[in-house]
Protein backbone atom coordinates (compact mmCIF):
# COMPACT_ATOMS: atom_id res chain seq x y z
CA UNK A 1 0.00 0.00 0.00
CA UNK A 2 1.69 3.16 -1.15
CA UNK A 3 -0.77 5.73 -0.79
CA UNK A 4 -3.42 6.40 2.04
CA UNK A 5 -6.75 4.75 1.75
CA UNK A 6 -9.82 6.45 2.19
CA UNK A 7 -12.12 5.12 5.43
CA UNK A 8 -14.14 2.18 3.40
CA UNK A 9 -10.98 1.03 1.75
CA UNK A 10 -9.65 0.91 5.09
CA UNK A 11 -12.47 -0.34 7.14
CA UNK A 12 -12.20 -3.00 3.80
CA UNK A 13 -8.38 -3.54 4.65
CA UNK A 14 -9.22 -4.28 8.57
CA UNK A 15 -11.70 -6.56 8.05
CA UNK A 16 -9.99 -8.92 5.67
CA UNK A 17 -7.62 -8.93 8.74
CA UNK A 18 -10.75 -10.32 10.72
CA UNK A 19 -11.28 -6.54 12.06
CA UNK A 20 -14.71 -5.23 12.31
CA UNK A 21 -14.27 -1.52 12.96
CA UNK A 22 -17.72 0.80 13.03
CA UNK A 23 -17.36 3.71 10.90
CA UNK A 24 -17.32 6.12 13.58
CA UNK A 25 -14.39 4.86 15.05
CA UNK A 26 -12.52 4.68 11.59
CA UNK A 27 -10.89 8.26 11.62
CA UNK A 28 -8.30 7.73 14.22
CA UNK A 29 -6.70 4.59 13.36
CA UNK A 30 -6.86 5.38 9.32
CA UNK A 31 -4.74 8.36 11.02
CA UNK A 32 -2.31 6.35 12.45
CA UNK A 33 -2.18 4.42 9.32
CA UNK A 34 -0.87 7.13 7.44
CA UNK A 35 1.84 8.05 9.73
CA UNK A 36 3.02 4.45 9.97
CA UNK A 37 3.25 4.39 5.82
CA UNK A 38 5.87 7.18 6.25
CA UNK A 39 7.40 5.05 8.90
CA UNK A 40 7.83 2.14 6.37
CA UNK A 41 8.94 4.42 3.95
CA UNK A 42 11.57 5.82 5.94
CA UNK A 43 13.25 2.22 6.31
CA UNK A 44 13.98 2.51 2.66
CA UNK A 45 15.14 0.18 0.15
CA UNK A 46 15.90 -2.85 0.88
CA UNK A 47 19.14 -3.62 3.35
CA UNK A 48 21.86 -4.92 2.50
CA UNK A 49 22.18 -9.16 2.13
CA UNK A 50 24.82 -8.67 5.30
CA UNK A 51 21.14 -7.50 7.46
CA UNK A 52 19.36 -10.76 6.71
CA UNK A 53 17.65 -11.75 10.14
CA UNK A 54 19.90 -13.96 12.23
CA UNK A 55 18.47 -16.77 14.03
CA UNK A 56 19.82 -14.76 17.67
CA UNK A 57 18.15 -12.64 19.27
CA UNK A 58 21.73 -11.98 21.40
CA UNK A 59 22.06 -8.48 21.26
CA UNK A 60 25.58 -8.34 20.21
CA UNK A 61 24.86 -10.56 16.98
CA UNK A 62 21.47 -10.13 16.34
CA UNK B 1 9.79 6.91 57.67
CA UNK B 2 10.90 10.07 56.97
CA UNK B 3 12.65 10.45 55.00
CA UNK B 4 12.10 7.87 52.48
CA UNK B 5 15.45 5.49 52.81
CA UNK B 6 16.81 3.85 49.58
CA UNK B 7 16.78 0.34 49.15
CA UNK B 8 20.72 0.29 50.10
CA UNK B 9 20.25 2.29 53.23
CA UNK B 10 16.94 0.04 54.27
CA UNK B 11 19.22 -2.64 53.61
CA UNK B 12 22.30 -1.29 55.82
CA UNK B 13 19.53 -0.59 59.18
CA UNK B 14 17.99 -4.06 58.48
CA UNK B 15 21.48 -5.73 58.50
CA UNK B 16 22.71 -3.96 61.98
CA UNK B 17 18.81 -4.47 63.23
CA UNK B 18 18.15 -0.98 63.65
CA UNK B 19 15.12 -1.20 61.02
CA UNK B 20 12.46 -3.43 61.22
CA UNK B 21 11.20 -4.73 58.17
CA UNK B 22 7.65 -5.13 60.36
CA UNK B 23 7.90 -1.29 60.39
CA UNK B 24 9.25 -0.45 56.71
CA UNK B 25 6.66 -2.49 55.38
CA UNK B 26 3.82 -0.53 57.77
CA UNK B 27 5.06 2.83 57.05
CA UNK B 28 5.24 2.19 53.30
CA UNK B 29 1.91 1.12 53.83
CA UNK B 30 0.72 4.25 55.56
CA UNK B 31 2.05 6.05 52.96
CA UNK B 32 -0.07 4.05 50.64
CA UNK B 33 -3.28 4.50 52.43
CA UNK B 34 -2.20 8.39 52.63
CA UNK B 35 -1.21 9.36 49.22
CA UNK B 36 -1.91 7.12 46.42
CA UNK B 37 -5.53 8.03 46.47
CA UNK B 38 -4.61 10.91 44.68
CA UNK B 39 -1.85 9.13 42.75
CA UNK B 40 -3.11 6.24 41.32
CA UNK B 41 0.16 4.05 41.39
CA UNK B 42 -1.23 0.80 42.96
CA UNK B 43 -3.52 -1.48 41.28
CA UNK B 44 -3.84 -3.44 43.76
CA UNK B 45 -2.38 -3.94 47.17
CA UNK B 46 -1.29 -6.95 49.36
CA UNK B 47 -1.43 -6.06 52.32
CA UNK B 48 -1.88 -9.29 54.09
CA UNK B 49 0.93 -10.63 52.10
CA UNK B 50 3.08 -8.11 52.65
CA UNK B 51 3.10 -8.00 56.40
CA UNK B 52 3.05 -12.14 56.10
CA UNK B 53 6.35 -11.57 54.09
CA UNK B 54 7.98 -8.89 55.91
CA UNK B 55 7.05 -10.93 59.69
CA UNK B 56 9.14 -14.28 57.62
CA UNK B 57 11.92 -11.69 56.90
CA UNK B 58 12.30 -10.19 60.57
CA UNK B 59 12.29 -13.80 61.60
CA UNK B 60 14.82 -15.00 59.51
CA UNK B 61 16.82 -12.04 59.73
CA UNK B 62 16.88 -12.37 63.35
CA UNK B 63 17.48 -15.82 63.18
CA UNK B 64 20.10 -16.10 61.08
CA UNK B 65 20.70 -12.64 59.78
CA UNK B 66 19.74 -11.07 56.39
CA UNK B 67 19.77 -13.25 52.67
CA UNK B 68 21.29 -10.08 51.45
CA UNK B 69 20.69 -6.52 50.84
CA UNK B 70 16.83 -7.30 49.53
CA UNK B 71 15.81 -8.81 52.69
CA UNK B 72 12.76 -7.73 54.03
CA UNK B 73 12.41 -5.01 51.61
CA UNK B 74 9.01 -3.91 50.27
CA UNK B 75 8.47 -3.07 46.62
CA UNK B 76 6.14 -3.77 43.61
CA UNK B 77 5.83 -5.03 40.43
CA UNK B 78 4.13 -3.59 37.54
CA UNK B 79 0.98 -5.41 36.69
CA UNK B 80 2.04 -7.51 33.65
CA UNK B 81 4.41 -9.81 36.34
CA UNK B 82 2.53 -13.04 36.55
CA UNK B 83 2.19 -13.17 40.75
CA UNK B 84 0.61 -16.66 41.79
CA UNK B 85 -2.78 -15.96 43.42
CA UNK B 86 -2.41 -12.37 43.09
CA UNK B 87 -4.82 -10.77 40.40
CA UNK B 88 -2.66 -9.68 37.10
CA UNK B 89 -4.30 -7.77 34.52
CA UNK B 90 -1.95 -6.04 32.40
CA UNK B 91 -3.93 -2.87 33.43
CA UNK B 92 -6.70 -4.42 31.30
CA UNK B 93 -10.88 -5.18 30.76
CA UNK B 94 -9.73 -8.40 29.53
CA UNK B 95 -7.67 -9.88 31.79
CA UNK B 96 -9.24 -8.09 35.03
CA UNK B 97 -9.94 -11.81 36.76
CA UNK B 98 -6.71 -13.30 35.80
CA UNK B 99 -5.01 -14.95 38.91
CA UNK B 100 -1.91 -16.58 37.44
CA UNK B 101 -1.01 -19.99 39.41
CA UNK B 102 2.87 -18.92 39.24
CA UNK B 103 5.42 -16.58 39.61
CA UNK B 104 7.12 -15.12 36.71
CA UNK B 105 10.47 -15.58 36.68
CA UNK B 106 11.47 -12.56 37.94
CA UNK B 107 9.44 -11.92 40.64
CA UNK B 108 10.35 -16.22 42.13
CA UNK B 109 14.15 -14.83 42.05
CA UNK B 110 13.19 -11.09 43.85
CA UNK B 111 11.16 -13.27 46.76
CA UNK B 112 13.78 -15.77 46.90
CA UNK B 113 16.04 -12.48 47.58
CA UNK B 114 13.69 -11.69 50.64
CA UNK B 115 11.39 -8.84 49.05
CA UNK B 116 7.99 -7.86 51.05
CA UNK B 117 5.17 -7.95 48.03
CA UNK B 118 3.50 -4.46 48.95
CA UNK B 119 1.32 -5.14 45.54
CA UNK B 120 0.43 -4.52 41.85
CA UNK B 121 0.77 -0.99 40.20
CA UNK B 122 -0.25 0.38 37.14
CA UNK B 123 0.65 0.13 33.47
CA UNK B 124 -0.54 1.88 30.27
CA UNK B 125 -2.87 -1.00 28.78
CA UNK B 126 -0.69 -4.35 27.72
CA UNK B 127 2.52 -1.81 27.71
CA UNK B 128 1.20 0.11 24.85
CA UNK B 129 -2.28 1.67 25.57
CA UNK B 130 -1.00 5.41 26.48
CA UNK B 131 -2.63 7.26 29.12
CA UNK B 132 -6.01 5.84 28.94
CA UNK B 133 -9.03 7.15 30.26
CA UNK B 134 -11.27 4.18 29.67
CA UNK B 135 -9.96 1.82 31.54
CA UNK B 136 -11.18 -0.40 34.68
CA UNK B 137 -8.43 1.62 36.68
CA UNK B 138 -6.83 5.32 36.10
CA UNK B 139 -3.64 5.94 35.29
CA UNK B 140 -0.97 7.36 37.65
CA UNK B 141 -0.39 10.92 38.38
CA UNK B 142 2.83 12.38 38.11
CA UNK B 143 3.75 12.94 42.10
CA UNK B 144 5.60 16.28 41.00
CA UNK B 145 2.58 17.75 39.35
CA UNK B 146 -0.71 15.26 39.94
CA UNK B 147 -2.05 16.79 36.57
CA UNK B 148 0.85 15.79 34.38
CA UNK B 149 1.65 12.21 32.79
CA UNK B 150 4.58 10.36 34.09
CA UNK B 151 4.67 8.66 30.74
CA UNK B 152 4.76 4.82 29.93
CA UNK B 153 4.44 2.23 30.11
CA UNK B 154 5.78 1.54 34.10
CA UNK B 155 3.80 4.46 35.04
CA UNK B 156 3.00 3.12 38.27
CA UNK B 157 6.46 1.96 39.08
CA UNK B 158 7.58 5.05 38.42
CA UNK B 159 5.42 7.19 40.09
CA UNK B 160 5.16 4.68 43.74
CA UNK B 161 9.40 5.26 43.88
CA UNK B 162 9.34 8.86 43.26
CA UNK B 163 6.51 9.31 46.01
CA UNK B 164 8.12 7.45 48.24
CA UNK B 165 5.60 4.35 48.53
CA UNK B 166 7.87 1.25 47.85
CA UNK B 167 11.67 1.64 47.72
CA UNK B 168 11.60 -0.04 44.03
CA UNK B 169 10.11 -1.98 41.42
CA UNK B 170 10.05 -3.50 38.23
CA UNK B 171 9.18 -2.35 34.80
CA UNK B 172 9.42 -3.41 31.34
CA UNK B 173 10.60 -1.95 28.52
CA UNK B 174 9.69 -2.23 24.56
CA UNK B 175 10.32 0.83 23.35
CA UNK B 176 11.07 3.41 25.92
CA UNK B 177 8.80 1.91 28.98
CA UNK B 178 11.27 1.80 31.98
CA UNK B 179 13.37 4.70 30.69
CA UNK B 180 10.65 7.12 29.88
CA UNK B 181 8.49 7.20 32.96
CA UNK B 182 12.03 6.87 34.61
CA UNK B 183 12.65 10.06 33.27
CA UNK B 184 9.13 12.07 33.51
CA UNK B 185 8.97 10.85 37.93
CA UNK B 186 12.97 11.91 38.76
CA UNK B 187 13.97 8.37 39.39
CA UNK B 188 16.75 5.69 38.24
CA UNK B 189 15.15 3.18 35.31
CA UNK B 190 17.45 0.69 33.96
CA UNK B 191 17.04 -1.74 30.69
CA UNK B 192 19.25 -4.42 30.62
CA UNK B 193 20.62 -5.82 27.92
CA UNK B 194 18.35 -7.94 25.61
CA UNK B 195 18.33 -11.24 27.39
CA UNK B 196 19.93 -10.28 30.70
CA UNK B 197 16.34 -10.71 32.60
CA UNK B 198 13.80 -13.29 32.20
CA UNK B 199 10.38 -12.38 30.51
CA UNK B 200 9.05 -16.08 31.59
CA UNK B 201 6.09 -14.69 33.01
CA UNK B 202 5.68 -11.26 31.65
CA UNK B 203 2.23 -10.23 29.37
CA UNK B 204 4.33 -9.99 26.30
CA UNK B 205 4.09 -7.34 24.10
CA UNK B 206 6.69 -8.24 21.04
CA UNK B 207 9.19 -10.73 21.69
CA UNK B 208 12.11 -9.70 19.90
CA UNK B 209 11.86 -5.93 21.98
CA UNK B 210 10.54 -6.69 25.23
CA UNK B 211 12.93 -6.20 28.44
CA UNK B 212 12.39 -6.16 32.31
CA UNK B 213 14.15 -3.76 34.47
CA UNK B 214 14.59 -2.38 37.81
CA UNK B 215 13.29 1.07 38.96
CA UNK B 216 14.33 2.78 41.90
CA UNK B 217 15.11 6.16 43.70
CA UNK B 218 19.13 5.94 43.18
CA UNK B 219 21.69 3.35 40.47
CA UNK B 220 23.11 1.46 43.44
CA UNK B 221 19.22 0.84 44.21
CA UNK B 222 18.66 -0.69 41.01
CA UNK B 223 22.11 -2.41 41.19
CA UNK B 224 20.74 -4.57 43.71
CA UNK B 225 17.85 -5.26 42.67
CA UNK B 226 18.89 -5.93 38.99
CA UNK B 227 21.66 -8.83 40.76
CA UNK B 228 18.77 -10.64 41.86
CA UNK B 229 16.56 -10.33 38.08
CA UNK B 230 19.44 -11.29 36.20
CA UNK B 231 20.50 -14.47 34.88
CA UNK B 232 19.47 -17.07 32.84
CA UNK B 233 16.30 -18.71 32.11
CA UNK B 234 15.92 -21.94 30.37
CA UNK B 235 11.96 -21.08 29.84
CA UNK B 236 13.07 -17.57 28.39
CA UNK B 237 14.19 -18.73 24.33
CA UNK B 238 16.16 -14.89 24.34
CA UNK B 239 17.50 -15.77 27.77
CA UNK B 240 21.54 -14.97 27.75
CA UNK B 241 24.27 -17.13 29.70
CA UNK B 242 26.35 -14.34 29.87
CA UNK B 243 27.79 -14.74 33.12
CA UNK B 244 26.15 -12.41 35.66
CA UNK B 245 28.83 -9.69 37.31
CA UNK B 246 28.77 -8.19 40.67
CA UNK B 247 27.03 -5.20 39.50
CA UNK B 248 27.73 -3.28 42.77
CA UNK B 249 31.61 -4.03 42.68
CA UNK B 250 32.62 -0.95 40.63
CA UNK B 251 29.96 1.79 41.72
CA UNK B 252 32.37 4.06 43.99
CA UNK B 253 35.07 4.02 40.65
CA UNK B 254 33.80 7.16 39.29
CA UNK B 255 34.02 8.03 35.67
CA UNK B 256 37.96 8.72 35.33
CA UNK B 257 39.26 6.84 32.10
CA UNK B 258 35.62 6.28 30.97
CA UNK B 259 35.52 7.25 27.14
CA UNK B 260 32.08 9.20 26.71
CA UNK B 261 30.08 10.26 23.14
CA UNK B 262 27.42 12.38 22.86
CA UNK B 263 24.61 11.96 20.47
CA UNK B 264 23.77 15.82 20.02
CA UNK B 265 21.61 15.41 16.74
CA UNK B 266 18.91 12.87 18.34
CA UNK B 267 17.75 15.55 20.88
CA UNK B 268 19.09 18.84 19.37
CA UNK B 269 17.73 17.84 15.47
CA UNK B 270 15.97 14.72 15.39
CA UNK B 271 13.87 15.43 18.24
CA UNK B 272 14.35 19.07 19.78
CA UNK B 273 14.41 18.70 23.21
CA UNK B 274 14.00 21.23 25.75
CA UNK B 275 16.14 23.73 26.94
CA UNK B 276 16.44 22.59 31.05
CA UNK B 277 16.80 18.85 29.32
CA UNK B 278 19.60 19.90 27.13
CA UNK B 279 20.93 22.00 29.61
CA UNK B 280 20.76 19.25 32.11
CA UNK B 281 22.74 17.25 29.64
CA UNK B 282 25.52 19.72 28.85
CA UNK B 283 26.66 19.92 33.10
CA UNK B 284 26.69 16.46 32.58
CA UNK B 285 29.00 16.32 30.02
CA UNK B 286 31.38 18.49 32.07
CA UNK B 287 31.25 17.22 34.66
CA UNK B 288 32.16 13.55 33.24
CA UNK B 289 34.74 16.14 31.40
CA UNK B 290 35.86 17.58 34.97
CA UNK B 291 35.90 13.91 37.00
CA UNK B 292 38.24 12.43 34.47
CA UNK B 293 36.48 11.50 31.53
CA UNK B 294 37.22 11.72 27.32
CA UNK B 295 33.89 13.38 25.97
CA UNK B 296 33.06 13.74 22.46
CA UNK B 297 30.72 13.86 20.16
CA UNK B 298 29.41 11.14 17.52
CA UNK B 299 26.96 11.34 14.91
CA UNK B 300 24.50 8.03 14.16
CA UNK B 301 21.20 7.29 11.46
CA UNK B 302 18.92 9.70 11.97
CA UNK B 303 16.42 8.65 15.16
CA UNK B 304 13.32 8.40 12.62
CA UNK B 305 15.25 5.15 11.34
CA UNK B 306 15.85 4.03 15.12
CA UNK B 307 11.71 5.16 16.06
CA UNK B 308 10.51 3.96 12.38
CA UNK B 309 12.22 0.33 12.33
CA UNK B 310 11.27 -0.67 16.18
CA UNK B 311 7.64 0.45 15.79
CA UNK B 312 6.99 -1.60 12.52
CA UNK B 313 8.78 -4.31 14.51
CA UNK B 314 6.69 -3.52 17.69
CA UNK B 315 3.42 -3.31 16.04
CA UNK B 316 3.48 -6.46 13.81
CA UNK B 317 4.87 -7.98 17.00
CA UNK B 318 1.92 -6.72 19.31
CA UNK B 319 -0.98 -7.60 16.35
CA UNK B 320 0.58 -11.40 16.35
CA UNK B 321 -0.24 -11.58 20.20
CA UNK B 322 -3.51 -9.51 20.32
CA UNK B 323 -5.14 -10.90 16.87
CA UNK B 324 -7.21 -13.38 18.94
CA UNK B 325 -8.57 -10.73 20.82
CA UNK B 326 -8.71 -7.68 18.49
CA UNK B 327 -10.93 -9.92 16.36
CA UNK B 328 -13.17 -11.66 18.86
CA UNK B 329 -13.45 -8.86 22.16
CA UNK B 330 -12.16 -6.02 20.18
CA UNK B 331 -14.50 -3.46 22.41
CA UNK B 332 -13.16 -4.59 25.94
CA UNK B 333 -9.86 -3.12 25.24
CA UNK B 334 -9.10 0.58 25.94
CA UNK B 335 -9.34 2.95 22.59
CA UNK B 336 -6.09 3.75 22.51
CA UNK B 337 -4.26 0.05 22.53
CA UNK B 338 -7.05 -1.14 20.34
CA UNK B 339 -6.41 1.49 17.74
CA UNK B 340 -2.68 1.14 17.39
CA UNK B 341 -2.44 -2.73 17.84
CA UNK B 342 -5.13 -2.83 15.18
CA UNK B 343 -2.16 -1.23 12.64
CA UNK B 344 -0.39 -4.06 13.25
CA UNK B 345 -2.23 -5.99 11.40
CA UNK B 346 -1.91 -4.21 8.05
CA UNK B 347 1.69 -4.18 8.10
CA UNK B 348 3.17 -6.61 5.35
CA UNK B 349 5.58 -9.31 5.70
CA UNK B 350 8.04 -7.37 3.49
CA UNK B 351 8.05 -4.65 5.47
CA UNK B 352 8.41 -6.19 8.73
CA UNK B 353 11.25 -8.46 7.45
CA UNK B 354 12.45 -5.32 5.92
CA UNK B 355 12.53 -3.70 9.20
CA UNK B 356 14.47 -7.13 11.18
CA UNK B 357 17.07 -6.33 8.62
CA UNK B 358 17.31 -2.93 8.94
CA UNK B 359 17.64 -3.60 12.59
CA UNK B 360 20.45 -5.92 12.14
CA UNK B 361 22.05 -2.61 10.54
CA UNK B 362 21.53 -0.12 13.11
CA UNK B 363 22.80 -2.83 15.63
CA UNK B 364 25.63 -3.00 13.76
CA UNK B 365 26.16 1.08 13.26
CA UNK B 366 25.69 0.99 17.04
CA UNK B 367 28.70 -1.87 18.22
CA UNK B 368 31.10 -0.01 15.49
CA UNK B 369 30.22 3.41 17.04
CA UNK B 370 30.88 1.62 20.85
CA UNK B 371 33.79 -0.45 19.76
CA UNK B 372 36.19 1.60 21.45
CA UNK B 373 33.65 3.54 24.08
CA UNK B 374 32.04 2.97 27.36
CA UNK B 375 28.60 5.34 26.76
CA UNK B 376 26.80 6.73 25.00
CA UNK B 377 24.90 9.37 25.96
CA UNK B 378 21.42 10.87 24.95
CA UNK B 379 18.03 12.38 25.93
CA UNK B 380 15.83 10.11 27.75
CA UNK B 381 12.66 11.79 26.78
CA UNK B 382 12.45 15.33 24.91
CA UNK B 383 11.34 17.70 28.17
CA UNK B 384 9.49 17.84 31.06
CA UNK B 385 6.27 16.01 31.56
CA UNK B 386 3.24 17.34 29.64
CA UNK B 387 -0.25 17.71 30.96
CA UNK B 388 -2.05 14.41 31.13
CA UNK B 389 -5.08 15.50 29.00
CA UNK B 390 -4.76 16.21 25.22
CA UNK B 391 -1.99 13.96 24.60
CA UNK B 392 -1.81 12.73 20.99
CA UNK B 393 -2.53 8.67 20.24
CA UNK B 394 0.43 9.13 17.62
CA UNK B 395 2.99 10.65 19.39
CA UNK B 396 5.49 8.22 18.95
CA UNK B 397 4.78 8.80 15.24
CA UNK B 398 4.70 12.25 15.06
CA UNK B 399 8.24 12.41 16.69
CA UNK B 400 11.00 9.57 16.77
CA UNK B 401 11.64 8.60 20.14
CA UNK B 402 14.52 8.98 22.06
CA UNK B 403 14.49 5.45 23.56
CA UNK B 404 14.38 3.65 20.58
CA UNK B 405 18.04 3.41 19.91
CA UNK B 406 18.77 1.07 23.00
CA UNK B 407 15.23 -0.39 22.70
CA UNK B 408 15.88 -1.77 19.50
CA UNK B 409 19.57 -3.10 19.22
CA UNK B 410 18.94 -4.16 23.07
CA UNK B 411 21.76 -2.72 24.36
CA UNK B 412 21.28 -1.56 28.28
CA UNK B 413 20.60 1.93 29.27
CA UNK B 414 19.72 3.73 31.97
CA UNK B 415 17.73 7.13 32.66
CA UNK B 416 19.67 9.65 35.64
CA UNK B 417 17.53 12.48 36.46
CA UNK B 418 19.44 15.84 35.58
CA UNK B 419 17.88 18.36 37.21
CA UNK B 420 14.33 20.34 36.92
CA UNK B 421 13.11 22.52 34.48
CA UNK B 422 9.91 24.15 33.54
CA UNK B 423 7.08 23.66 36.74
CA UNK B 424 10.04 22.12 38.84
CA UNK B 425 9.43 19.31 37.09
CA UNK B 426 12.49 16.18 36.43
CA UNK B 427 14.34 16.23 33.40
CA UNK B 428 17.03 13.40 32.66
CA UNK B 429 19.51 11.84 30.48
CA UNK B 430 19.88 8.59 29.30
CA UNK B 431 23.26 6.12 29.39
CA UNK B 432 23.76 3.41 26.89
CA UNK B 433 26.24 0.83 27.03
CA UNK B 434 27.53 -1.80 25.26
CA UNK B 435 25.86 -4.87 25.49
CA UNK B 436 26.17 -6.74 29.19
CA UNK B 437 28.07 -3.60 30.95
CA UNK B 438 25.21 -2.68 32.76
CA UNK B 439 28.07 -2.48 35.77
CA UNK B 440 29.52 0.89 33.33
CA UNK B 441 25.73 2.53 33.53
CA UNK B 442 24.95 1.84 37.13
CA UNK B 443 29.51 2.79 37.66
CA UNK B 444 28.59 6.45 35.48
CA UNK B 445 25.14 6.82 37.49
CA UNK B 446 26.04 6.11 40.89
CA UNK B 447 28.62 8.50 40.27
CA UNK B 448 26.63 11.36 38.88
CA UNK B 449 24.40 11.09 42.24
CA UNK B 450 26.59 11.33 44.48
CA UNK B 451 28.11 14.48 43.02
CA UNK B 452 24.98 16.00 42.84
CA UNK B 453 23.14 16.05 46.62
CA UNK B 454 20.23 17.63 44.95
CA UNK B 455 19.39 14.55 43.48
CA UNK B 456 18.13 13.92 46.95
CA UNK B 457 15.21 15.88 46.54
CA UNK B 458 11.70 14.10 46.51
CA UNK B 459 8.49 15.60 45.15
CA UNK B 460 6.55 17.49 47.57
CA UNK B 461 3.48 14.95 48.38
CA UNK B 462 6.33 12.51 48.80
CA UNK B 463 7.97 14.79 51.94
Amino acid sequence: MDFPPDEVRFAAMLAESGMRVPPEQLPSPLEGYCHMLRLIAALGAPATFEAEPALTFTPDRR
Amino acid sequence: MDPVPTIAEAARGIASRRLSPVELTRACLDRIARIDPSLHSFLLVSEERALADARAAEARIMRDGPRGPLDGIPIAHKDLFDTAGIRTTGHSRLLADNVPARDAAVVARLAEAGTVLLGKVAAHEFAMGGHSFDLPWPQPNNPWDLERTTAGSSSGTAAAVAAGLVLGGTGTETAGSINGPAALCGITGLKPTYGRVSRTGILPLAFTLDHAGPMAWTAEDCAILLQAMAGHDTSDPASSCEPVPDFGVDLDRGVRGLRVEVVRHFFEADNPASEATRMGIEDALAWFAREGAEVREVRLSPLETYSACTFVVLLAEAYAIHEPWLTTRREEYGEIFRDRASLGGLIRARDYVQALRRRRELCLEMAGAMANLHLLVNASQAGEAPPSTGLSKWSFFERPALTTPSALTGFPSVSVCTGFGAGALPVAMQLIARPFHEATLLRAAHGYKRAHPWRDKRPPMAR
